[in-house]
């Protein structure tokens, strides 16, 4: 019973959230994202999608595996030197991306646990944005060389909203 | 507690987008059917129609078939057509019309619109720059549409599925078809994508579905090369943007424009930015070993040079440096004081000494761009002339049009741009295109004609001879104030290109005549060009004495004579025009030119019939001259033939539907032949696109606010470090 409850109250607390979210992502629209995550219809259940004033997270999980899309934007006073730090976190892997916002690298994200994934961290003007695309048993929705050109592409729309 | 309050959250999120499925079922109906008309009941249920239904694109003009909305999957991918057209794909991928949509350049300016009006209002520019966002339904509040085809901007069968275009009103005027690569036996299109061997079994069943006769012409590229700003998209009135096409057609490679100073080949836009090349890369549509370039070279090295398309931006620069579009000609000095001209310089001796003040003219010719220099959006592009002045050992004696340290060109260069203003007489700086409300100036050359630009300077009393002097006319694309807008300040700097020059040494001395260049005009069209100039400047005794000077080197030339004759019409002088264009005539009999502005006179002469029946002559020859059909419509109006008059009225808007003599015209003699409907459309349309009168007073705001370049709004004016003088003697008027 307690379950039950707990269950409502965050229902309660959390579905505005949701449902309004799935519209709400100001740097990828739900379809795009969804169709980044090879869901095939954005009504799916299967998909939750939640956005704050800095993140928009996009999740898929169905029998075939788990996807998820994670895109965050801060605007920073020295945009510079965050982006600096934020590119530490790809460690040695990262690689600079022509072409995406002012700047931007690529590198890897995830790599453990069966998940696959890749990052793009860049900036245009004094906004830097993360860009991450993780897939765990991807097997033929998500080979390497798709998680790295569908990041790009994200990565470039996100820039590109941001312009 | 905490893993029931983690498990609470999970069933929560399994809930509740089970629940979002069902809210999402119930607003956008059934959901996720292929079918064209559930896509677009889906797209039309939640559709931002502020400016009508009607028109799924206004406030841009981009139309399909069917008038509603397809989905995204109708367009096959760039990609498909790639597997037979391999080096059409690897050109296009580079080329401006893929990137139309996501670089950095036009985002940032249709942001701002999206940001401050609404997404609904980017219609007006993706219905070019994207019209698959604009036909699927994505430019809405709220959208669902999958945008992965952002990325390709204008995809082959966008392009390739135009079936047939709107009148030449652009902003995307084009009907497009549902995209098909091949048509069936009975010539019925195939929707979507067929298999690469059924193509290949059918080649012309190919054809027929991708290509169309009307894609060689001038009027395809119009569809998208000229836009105007409608009062929707700026809610104050129409004003016209750009009119690349009416500029061609003004020009004198598209013989319908009898007018032109000077004649050329017939060329088409394709002619120029699609001409055929060897390919490199197998592709079923090379012909003899050649492919009509889908490089599109033209003056855009800003978006090679930010994704790093190499072979684009060499394609560009040699575009641009191809030697064969603009002339640069150090004309001739005039030394302060003496009140004459050393010209043609080179042809002339003459004496330079130290503490002279001299004047540079420079005659940039548009010589054979097919539109003005700068076209389109000069508020963003930057085309200048970079004057310097040296001695022997390099040192500058005077420099304009420099490049300052901030990446900001110096502000008293004289461009070929022009100065877009608000209401409160600001500087429209970040294509704003919408706030627009008056030009403060547009210094733009059109094609075929010239401008003199002159510059003042002292040589230095111990002046190391001889001097050289270069005049150089330099493309920036984009202005730094955009690029600073689009990046900050932090961006590296953009190409500069040379796009003509032209160096003079001068001895401190004696000065001899010399060989001319190898790219020089001969001395009568160097005269020539300096009377145009003159002639756009209102100067109109220097215009005619320029034109004297081309009838003492080609006395059998007859546009000399009519150019002066040209001249001495808009200075009133009609006695001595109707001489020299009788003269013109007894040259050449059959020069419509001449004959249009003998026709002129003959009006001014009140000599109706000699006036019609000239003006016919030339409308027989130039069917689509607006100039000539205009003034017979206002010839026939005048003698109260009406049904004769609207006849040529209206082929001028089957010309240029935006002509604003036509709107007023029409809109009277609509009325006198009782057509009150037609009238009040016309009177509408009159009004809307007729200019401001309120308007100029913006632009005085925003010259008087920017003395520094105030100067370039006056035709007639002089580059200078010098300070000014007032003159010891005044002359005229006195």
């Amino acid at each position: 019973m307690k379950y039950v409850h707990s269950a409502l109250i965050a229902l309660l607390v959390l579905l505005p959230a949701i449902c309004e979210a799935k519209e709400n992502c100001p740097w990828l629209n739900q379809a795009t994202a969804l169709g980044v995550l090879e869901v095939g219809t954005s009504s799916s259940p299967a998909a939750i999608v939640e956005v704050t004033a800095t993140v928009c997270d996009f999740t898929y999980q169905d029998a075939t595996g788990f996807r998820a899309l994670r895109i965050s934007v801060e605007q920073s006073k020295d945009p510079s030197q965050t982006l600096k730090l934020r590119k530490t976190e790809c460690g040695s892997g990262a690689s600079a991306l022509p072409a995406i916002g002012n700047e931007a690298v690529m590198c890897l994200a995830g790599r453990k646990r069966r998940i696959d994934g890749e990052e793009v961290i860049g900036r245009v003007r004094d906004n830097v944005f993360t860009v991450r695309l993780l897939s765990k048993n991807g097997g033929p929705f998500m080979p390497r060389q798709a998680l790295e050109e569908k990041t790009e592409r994200v990565a470039e729309q996100v820039a590109g909203n941001l312009f | 507690m905490r893993t029931l309050w983690v498990r609470g959250i999970f069933v929560t999120s399994v809930i509740a987008a089970g629940l979002c499925a069902f809210i999402g079922t119930i607003e956008t109906g059934s959901g996720q059917e292929s079918d064209r008309k559930e896509y677009a009941d889906k797209i039309r249920a939640s559709y931002n129609y502020r400016f009508g239904t009607d028109k799924l694109s206004a406030p841009g003009n981009a139309s399909i078939e069917g008038d509603d909305f397809v989905q995204p999957g109708a367009f096959p991918n760039a990609t498909y057509c790639a597997h037979c057209h391999q080096e059409a794909y690897h050109q296009w991928r580079q080329a401006l019309h893929s990137n139309a949509f996501r670089t950095p350049f036009y985002r940032a300016s249709v942001n701002i619109l999206i940001r401050t009006k609404g997404i609904e209002y980017s219609r007006h520019c993706d219905s070019c720059h994207n019209p698959i966002g604009v036909l699927t339904g994505a430019l809405t509040q709220d959208s669902q549409v999958d945008r992965k085809f952002d990325q390709d901007g204008l995809t082959c069968t966008t392009c390739h599925s135009i079936r047939r275009l709107l009148s030449t009103n652009g902003n995307g005027g084009f009907v497009m078809g549902i995209p098909s690569v091949m048509v069936d036996e009975k010539g019925n299109r195939i929707p979507g994508e067929v298999p690469y061997d059924e193509i290949l079994k059918q080649p012309k069943r190919h054809s027929m579905a991708v290509m169309q006769p009307f894609y060689r012409t001038p009027e395809f590229c119009a569809a998208c090369h000229k836009a105007n700003l409608p009062d929707k998209l700026n809610d104050y009135k129409f004003i016209r943007a750009f009119t690349t096409y009416d500029e061609w057609q003004l020009s004198k490679f598209s013989h319908r424009n009898p007018l032109t100073f000077y004649t050329g080949d017939f060329t088409t836009c394709q002619g120029c930015h699609m001409m055929r090349q060897a390919n490199k890369l197998p592709d079923y549509g090379a012909k003899n070993g050649t492919f009509a370039s889908h490089s599109w070279p033209a003056g855009n090295t800003a978006v090679p040079f930010y994704y790093g398309f190499d072979e684009q931006m060499s394609k560009t620069i040699a575009f641009l440096k191809s030697g064969k579009f603009l002339n640069v000609d150090i004309f001739g000095l005039e030394k302060t004081g003496d009140g004459k001209i050393i010209a043609p310089l080179g042809s002339v001796p003459f004496v330079l000494k130290p503490n002279d003040i001299v004047e540079a003219l420079v005659v940039v010719q548009n010589k054979n761009i097919g539109h003005s220099l700068i076209p389109e959006v000069r508020d963003l592009y930057e085309a200048w002339v970079e004057f310097t002045a040296q001695d022997s050992a390099g040192t500058e004696i005077y420099h304009s049009g420099f490049i300052k340290p901030d990446g900001m060109l110096d502000e008293r260069a004289h461009s070929f741009t022009n100065r877009p203003v608000n209401v409160d007489g600001g500087f429209v700086d970040n294509h704003k295109v919408w706030t627009i409300h008056s030009v403060a100036y547009d210094n733009s050359v059109q094609a075929g004609r010239s401008t003199l630009v002159r510059y003042r300077f002292r040589i230095p009393p111990d002046v190391k001879g001889p001097i050289t002097i270069t005049a150089r006319v330099n493309y920036r694309h984009f202005r730094q104030s955009y690029l600073n807008n689009v990046f900050g300040k932090d961006h590296p700097a953009y190409p500069v290109v040379e796009i003509a020059a032209r160096s003079r040494l001068l001895n401190i001395g004696e000065n001899q005549p010399v060989q001319p260049g190898p790219t020089d005009n001969p001395d009568w069209m160097r005269w020539n060009n300096l009377g145009i100039s003159y002639l756009d400047q209102f100067q109109y005794q220097d215009a005619v004495d320029a034109f004297g000077e081309v009838v003492k080197l080609r006395p059998e030339y007859a546009d000399a004579y009519t150019n002066i004759a040209l001249t001495e019409t808009q200075w009133e002088k009609y006695e001595s025009a109707r001489a020299n264009i009788l003269k013109a005539l007894s040259l050449s009999p059959n020069n419509m030119r001449a004959l249009y502005y003998l026709a002129l006179l003959e009006r001014r002469a009140s000599n109706y019939e000699a006036e019609i029946a000239d003006l016919k002559k030339v409308v027989e020859q130039y069917p689509q001259s607006r100039d000539a059909r205009r003034d017979l419509g206002l010839a026939y109006y005048r003698r109260h033939d009406y049904v004769a008059a609207r006849e040529q009225f209206e082929a001028v808007q089957g010309i240029d539907p935006d002509d604003l003599a036509a709107h007023y015209n029409l809109s009277i003699i609509y009325n006198r032949l009782e057509m009150e409907q037609k009238a009040a459309e016309q009177q509408a349309m009159f009004v809307t696109k007729k200019v401001d009168p309120g308007a100029p007073t913006y632009s005085f705001d925003f010259l008087r606010q920017h003395p520094e370049i105030s100067i370039e709004s006056i035709p007639w004016h002089v580059h200078t470090d010098l300070p000014y003088e007032e003159p010891k003697t005044l002359s005229g008027g006195q």
